[in-house]
């Protein structure tokens, strides 16, 4: 289980932290499926997501989460600012700043099937919600993230502003 | 291109992770450290033997640490954090030896095996075999064929005494075919033959033995059938009189420790390599008490013959074995 597991929980935790919580939140995790190895099912992935989520939810509450989610959201940006101010910033950039105006609830059902490749019944386990319920917050996730990357879309510098001021 | 699916599209565009399961060196260092440290911490639920919890901060640091300074940590860790006594995995390899080397018990095994290899008899065969036995040699067998993926016809029934220290002993068999009980051994001689399709190959001796040559290690845990299990290994090949293991491998339950699985890998000489697979049905632990003794003698067979020799054959096997051949 470790090592099927090991870095794809890991890069969850890097998807979502800063780089010097991950480590923590890794150990964190595979400690807690240690521990209860008895409640961990025939599919650990969306489970160890689960733990990850709340052990992550807890370093960040620790560390004043807002702030530190929008600073890993800025690492990603490319610092712009050095460059051509007349640089069209890519899509990928405007899609994850959009990302990272959503609430964590919206984030995680979107980031989940996106970027982790569940599907919706394993994501469902993993966010610890009923399939169902985990479709219509995908849907509602999916309609924000519409609305926000319309309202990014048609303000592109103030964005780029915006980004370098966060991180 | 639906707005949804194209938005999706997007989205996985915008993973700021590429190649996420290759892991640099010091990445797989890490993971490797952090695996001996969880091996070093006491499975189960946190109200048993928890560990040793430090302040966050210090154990951020050793796990943080990287390269050979973070394998270093974390055996630093293993002792200091969770104040475990032995390594841990010698403490799962002595639970997994102690659980099948019981003198105070008889271990009823119901198993499945499945051999493959060229140029072996047994090879491509799947056979049942139940049995019973003591620590101190005394076994009662009886091998099944397969039918389908159930256990078939009863083929033979064996019962007898493994000389102490050897794999061999007097036994008397029930041949189902010929409904006839013939004076035989038990267990089977190291002449060009397979080693382990002999059904009456002990886990628990095997194990003992691997134990006490330093050779088992855990690799790893996992799951057969919803249960969780360790992975005991003992990869580096091994010589018993003209066989060389290249592999053995044991699942056991993690909270039982009693096997789950064996699988072994044996070459004989140049002979093609071969592969014996075994599923324990049932592995279990019975009281030694007048009911699971009894389990240790052959089945009555009231309208089977006797072969010559079988009944004087009976006392050799020791007290409390039931004569199937009564005059």
């Amino acid at each position: 289980m470790f090592r099927e597991n090991y870095a794809l929980v890991r890069a969850y935790a890097l998807r979502r932290a800063p780089r010097g919580v991950v480590q923590d939140v890794v150990a964190e995790t595979f400690l807690v499926a240690w521990r209860r190895l008895d409640d961990v099912p025939d599919d650990p992935l969306p489970w160890l997501y689960g733990v990850a989520r709340r052990v992550l939810a807890n370093q960040l509450r620790a560390m004043h989460r807002g702030a530190a989610l929008e600073r890993r959201l800025a690492e990603s940006l490319p610092v712009t600012g050095a460059g051509d101010p007349g640089e069209r910033i890519g899509d990928a950039e405007i899609v994850r700043a959009a990302l990272g105006r959503l609430s964590d609830r919206d984030r995680e059902a979107l980031t989940l099937v996106a970027w982790h490749g569940l599907s919706g019944a394993r994501a469902a386990r993993a966010a610890g919600c009923s399939r169902a319920a985990f479709a219509v917050r995908l849907h509602r996730a999916r309609a924000r993230l519409a609305a926000e990357l319309s309202s990014l879309e048609t303000s592109g510098v103030a964005l780029k502003t915006d980004s370098l001021e966060v991180g | 291109m639906r707005p949804d699916k194209e938005l999706m599209e997007r989205l996985v565009a915008a993973d700021p992770l590429t190649d996420v399961e290759r892991l640099s060196p010091e990445e797989r260092r890490e993971a490797e450290a952090l695996l001996a440290r969880l091996l070093a911490t006491p499975i189960g639920p946190s109200t048993d033997r928890r560990p040793v919890r430090r302040p966050r901060v210090g154990r951020s640091a050793l796990l943080v640490a990287g390269g050979a300074a973070c394998a270093a940590a974390a055996a630093v860790a293993a002792i200091e954090v969770f104040d475990s006594g032995a390594p841990a995995d010698a403490r799962i390899v002595e639970k997994a030896v102690a659980a099948v080397t019981r003198e105070d018990a008889v271990y009823h095994v119901l198993e499945r095996r499945h051999a493959t290899g060229r140029g072996f008899p047994e090879a491509g065969r799947t056979f049942y075999f139940e049995s019973w036995r003591t620590t101190d040699g005394r076994i009662h067998g009886k091998e099944f064929a397969a039918n389908g993926a159930r256990r078939g016809k009863l083929r033979r029934e064996t019962a007898g005494r493994l000389r102490p220290g050897s794999t061999l002993g007097p036994a008397l068999t029930y041949d189902a075919r010929r409904n006839t009980i013939y004076p035989s051994g038990v267990g089977r001689p190291d002449v060009g033959s397979v080693p382990d399709i002999d059904p009456f190959s002990d886990p628990g001796a095997r194990l003992e033995e691997l134990q006490r040559r330093g050779q088992l290690r855990v690799a790893d845990t996992t799951r057969v059938g919803g249960r969780r299990a360790y992975r005991l290994v003992a990869d580096a090949p091994s010589r018993w009189r003209s066989f060389t293991y290249e592999g053995i491998e044991y699942l056991v339950d993690a909270k039982t420790y009693l096997p789950l699985t064996q699988r072994v890998s044996v070459r004989i000489d140049s002979q093609p390599r071969y592969r014996l697979f075994t599923r324990y049905l049932v592995y279990e632990r019975l009281p030694l008490d007048a009911r699971s003794r009894a389990q240790l003698d052959l089945d009555p067979h009231p309208g089977a013959t006797c072969a010559p020799g079988a009944a004087e054959l009976r006392p050799g096997l020791g007290p409390g074995f039931a004569d199937p051949c009564p005059p």
